[in-house]
């Protein structure tokens, strides 16, 4: 089991959420969230690709407990989604307002190089997260794979909310899109827990500490940095009860011309990163979402 | 800069700054793909490399993803675009 950005809920179920944000029934949509999010975690095809992350964070002691977990984790993903695309349908979305030492250190790390990657993964909001470093006054590019049957609109794809450029990971010249952005000063996001490719002709990776086991992560992002001069900034947000937090901030400066055909000179930042990651699921443990087994061998 | 020199100049800095094996600039056809196994099989970082190559030895700045795709078909190509944005190396 790899993972896939395909969609679960049906494109019909995706415009009935949409039009009840439309249509101002926010409540309806939260309370309709629900009932969708048991039905699904009812099945177990689709507990099973919960269950590899809910056994190592958990440890659930029965199978009813592990139900729970699974419950709570995809209600959180799915309060997420609905946040999207109210953020897209409205063009507003709530970011907290309690200081951010994390932002300081972001803009920063912007400040000291030409340009900068934000490597974030698939934890709490992380495409509203995408948001986060548009606010630093500079175009924003984000490297971002699509499979056919992912139906989620992204809230930038509504035309509402901070310009972003979508450079697409199968265009072979993305790579070198997002490298003359960052040589002109400007920030591209790329995701940094999921492997684009994989096998003989795939993206070069390393393996990793992750919860109790050994994940493999892609080494294209510090290359990339290390090419480049960009900085780099770890970055990873939440939803909390005010709105959108960075809770991690990391920025790390990959020496230039590093001999990247080896991954594994890139090793001690991508493990900073599963760190990291690691970090935020013991603190916001219903937010991350990669919904497949990450831990399995050669996966 | 002449066509021909900015030929010169990519091949050896192809060879030096991507580090690639078995390959002496002699041997580099220009008119061959850069990407792919009928061509000279770079990747997609190696394309990265190639930006930030074009820019420190020909002072020209490729501007986004599809300019890339473009240009960077194969050297006979990337020279051209060199000699088209007037490099002032």
């Amino acid at each position: 089991m790899s993972w896939s950005s395909r969609s679960l809920g049906s494109r019909l179920q995706h415009t009935i959420f949409y039009m009840l944000v439309r249509l101002r029934a926010v409540w309806v949509a939260r309370f309709l969230l629900r009932v969708v999010v048991f039905y699904y975690a009812l099945l177990p095809s689709v507990r099973a690709r919960a269950l590899p992350y809910v056994r190592r964070r958990f440890a659930p002691s029965g199978s009813l407990s592990a139900f729970g977990h699974v419950f709570r984790l995809y209600l959180a993903f799915g309060r997420i989604l609905l946040e999207r695309i109210i953020a897209g349908v409205t063009g507003r979305f709530s970011l907290d307002p309690a200081p951010c030492p994390e932002r300081k250190r972001f803009l920063k790390a912007l400040n000291d190089a030409r340009g900068c990657i934000v490597l974030t993964g698939h934890v709490g909001p992380w495409q509203l997260g995408m948001a986060w470093p548009a606010g630093a006054g500079r175009p924003v590019h984000i490297v971002q794979h699509r499979d056919p049957g992912d139906v989620d609109s992204h809230y930038f794809e509504h035309g509402k909310g901070p310009l972003v450029n979508i450079l697409d990971a199968a265009d072979p010249g993305a790579l070198a899109g997002a490298a003359a952005a960052l040589r002109r000063g400007e920030i591209v996001c790329l995701m940094g827990d999921r492997l684009l490719r994989q096998g003989a002709e795939g993206e070069k990776s390393v393996l990793v500490p992750f919860l109790h086991g050994l994940i493999r992560l892609p080494t294209t992002a510090y290359a990339l940095a290390s090419i480049t001069g960009a900085a780099l900034a770890i970055v990873f947000v939440v939803m909390t009860e005010t709105g959108i937090r960075a809770v991690y901030a990391e920025c790390l400066h990959i020496p230039p011309a590093l001999p990247r055909k080896d991954p594994d000179v890139f090793l001690p930042y991508a493990a900073r990163f599963a760190q990291g990651m690691e970090d935020v699921t013991r603190r916001y443990p219903y937010q991350f979402y990669n919904f497949y087994d990450l831990w399995r061998p050669h996966a | 800069m002449r066509k021909g020199r900015i030929l010169d100049t990519l091949k050896e800095a192809l060879v030096r700054d991507l580090r690639l094996e078995d390959i002496t600039p002699a041997d580099i056809d220009p008119c061959l793909p850069l990407f792919g196994d009928s061509g000279l099989g770079l990747d997609s970082l190696d394309a990265v490399e190639l930006v930030v190559l074009v820019e420190k030895h020909f002072g020209v700045s490729i501007a986004d993803a599809e300019e890339a795709g473009a240009v960077f078909t194969s050297l006979d190509v990337l020279a051209d675009f060199i000699v088209a944005k007037g490099s002032n190396a």
